[in-house]
């Protein structure tokens, strides 16, 4: 078999106790961090070992070398042959790849990406098998991640779907046309139901939008009074609640909408959640402006105060109170895009968010 | 007339079943979380329930165990309706003394329909 990489044909060179070789290709094999890249003699027997290898198995090449690459595997894979196995299949097919659950030397696993190459010499022996192990635990985690966020978002659609599907179907079965005071219930809860989802959808789009960095966002100087000022015109607060704002005089970087939006989204959260009276302040310091919003709610359940800006959390188990949990992941992604940060206070009672904002 | 107790913390979908149910001839009350459905069982026994799993204050799997602890689920057949989709949720329905699992988004004729067999007003 032809292979750039063949090693000598003498056995799988093992100089020193752990480096590929002395010349260009083994020095830079060596270097590598980002993979595991090792020799194995024809029965698993580690002969080799790279800085990469340290790094994402956490043996040095004195502990390892010398022992059978089954270590790696869970003791699952190891009771079921899957070491002797790969190195079975890479020996006749010529490789193989895998990807699976790995264990470092400290016991945890990752999951890896792993490619076996039979070396074989120029007469076809059997020399040992060349091993490139991969870390992709974040990859997964990302994927997982992923998955449970269109889990979510699917599971979020199906309320909505259920009343427009259960009511419009209803309506259909109808042989007279339902009296006028009844229809306009019927209409009212559509309405409703249509524009949940509407919110719901362009919510998951705007988080799409910015977990892929393709939302446009513009950076101007912005008057936060102003931009308030149309939040509290777009969202006036319901009857019984005052909103306090103390915020003249002070000019942001950010994008004009994506801050009323921002806005918004607090004051939706605060006018559901929060008790009747909100505040919302701005202080002018060296280069950022403070901005907090405040309520005199209950407050933010202590067990989920940590991931309240994760998507489809909520602060509050209230149902009666339609929501989609995702309006803080927004807020804080289109804080984040403009350079500022986003907090959860500790301080008092009820939900104070500090924004910190690039002066303008 | 038989009488339906629907379990559910939206209360548009609680809306939804009442005019659906109440359109074929159901007596129908409400109760939006556990507590709630719990209390509501302790009076008069419902000729069904229909119960999300999903709700405010707990899920639907307690109101479910409180049923069967109290050997009512064959006296009261109890539907799931809920937007959990998974084959492993509905064998967990069925497990636990569940007659029915509809999967939300669902139409009126099969609501109908699942009420009407398990209520025996088919």
């Amino acid at each position: 078999m032809a292979d750039a990489a063949r090693p000598d044909p003498e056995p799988i060179p093992v100089r020193g106790h752990r480096t590929f070789g002395s010349d260009t290709l083994g020095l830079l094999i060596d270097a590598v961090q980002d993979y595991a890249i090792f020799t194995l003699a024809p029965d698993g027997t580690i002969m080799t070992w790279n800085t990469g290898a340290q790094r994402i198995k956490g043996y040095s090449a004195e502990e390892i070398i010398g022992q059978n690459f089954s270590v790696f595997y869970p003791e699952v894979d190891k009771r079921a042959g899957k070491p002797q196995w790969e190195l079975a299949v890479a020996s006749s097919e010529g490789r193989i790849e895998d990807e699976g659950w790995r264990v470092r030397k400290d016991g945890t696993q990752f999951w890896a990406n792993v490619v076996i190459t039979a070396l074989r010499d120029s007469t076809g022996e059997l020399r040992g098998f060349g091993k490139v192990t991969r870390d992709l635990t974040e990859r997964m985690q990302g994927e997982q991640a992923r998955a449970r966020f269109i889990a979510n978002a699917a599971h979020e659609l199906r309320t909505p779907l259920s009343v427009l599907l259960g009511m419009v179907s209803f309506l259909r079965t109808l042989e007279d046309a339902p009296d006028h005071q009844a229809l306009g219930e019927y209409l009212e809860v559509l309405h409703r139901q249509s524009t949940r989802m509407h919110a719901l959808v362009n919510n998951l789009l705007d988080l799409t939008a910015l977990e892929q960095k393709s939302a446009r966002i513009s950076m101007d100087r912005i008057d936060i009074d102003e931009v308030v000022c149309r939040a509290l015109t777009a969202i006036p607060a319901p009857p019984g609640t005052t909103v306090d704002v103390s915020v003249e005089g002070n000019f942001v970087l950010a994008d004009s909408r994506r801050l009323e939006q921002v806005f918004t989204n607090l004051l939706t959260n605060a006018y559901k959640y929060g008790g009747d009276h909100i505040t919302i302040t701005a202080t002018p310091q060296p280069q950022l402006v403070e901005i907090t919003l405040s309520d005199n709610g209950p407050g933010i359940d202590p067990v989920v105060r940590d991931q309240i800006f994760e998507p489809f959390r909520r602060g509050s188990n209230d149902r009666n109170v339609v929501g989609s949990g995702l309006g803080l992941a927004i807020v804080k992604g289109f804080v984040e895009s403009f350079g500022g940060t986003i907090a959860l206070s500790r301080e008092g009672e009820g939900t104070t968010f500090v924004i910190t904002l690039l002066r303008g | 007339m038989s009488r339906v107790l629907v379990v559910d913390d939206e209360a548009d979908i609680v809306y939804m079943v009442k005019v659906i149910l109440r359109s074929a001839g159901f007596d129908v009350d409400a109760a939006s979380g556990v507590n709630d459905a719990i209390t509501a069982l302790a009076g008069d026994d419902p000729d069904l329930v229909l119960l999300d799993l999903r709700l405010g204050d707990g899920e639907g799997w307690t109101v479910l165990e409180h049923l069967r602890e109290q050997g009512r689920t064959d006296a009261i057949p109890v539907i799931i309706l809920s937007a959990h989709a998974s084959p492993s949720t509905a064998e967990r329905a069925a497990r636990e003394g569940a007659r029915a699992y509809l999967t939300k988004p669902f139409v009126a004729s099969a609501l109908l329909e699942a009420v009407r067999e398990h209520t025996g007003a088919a």
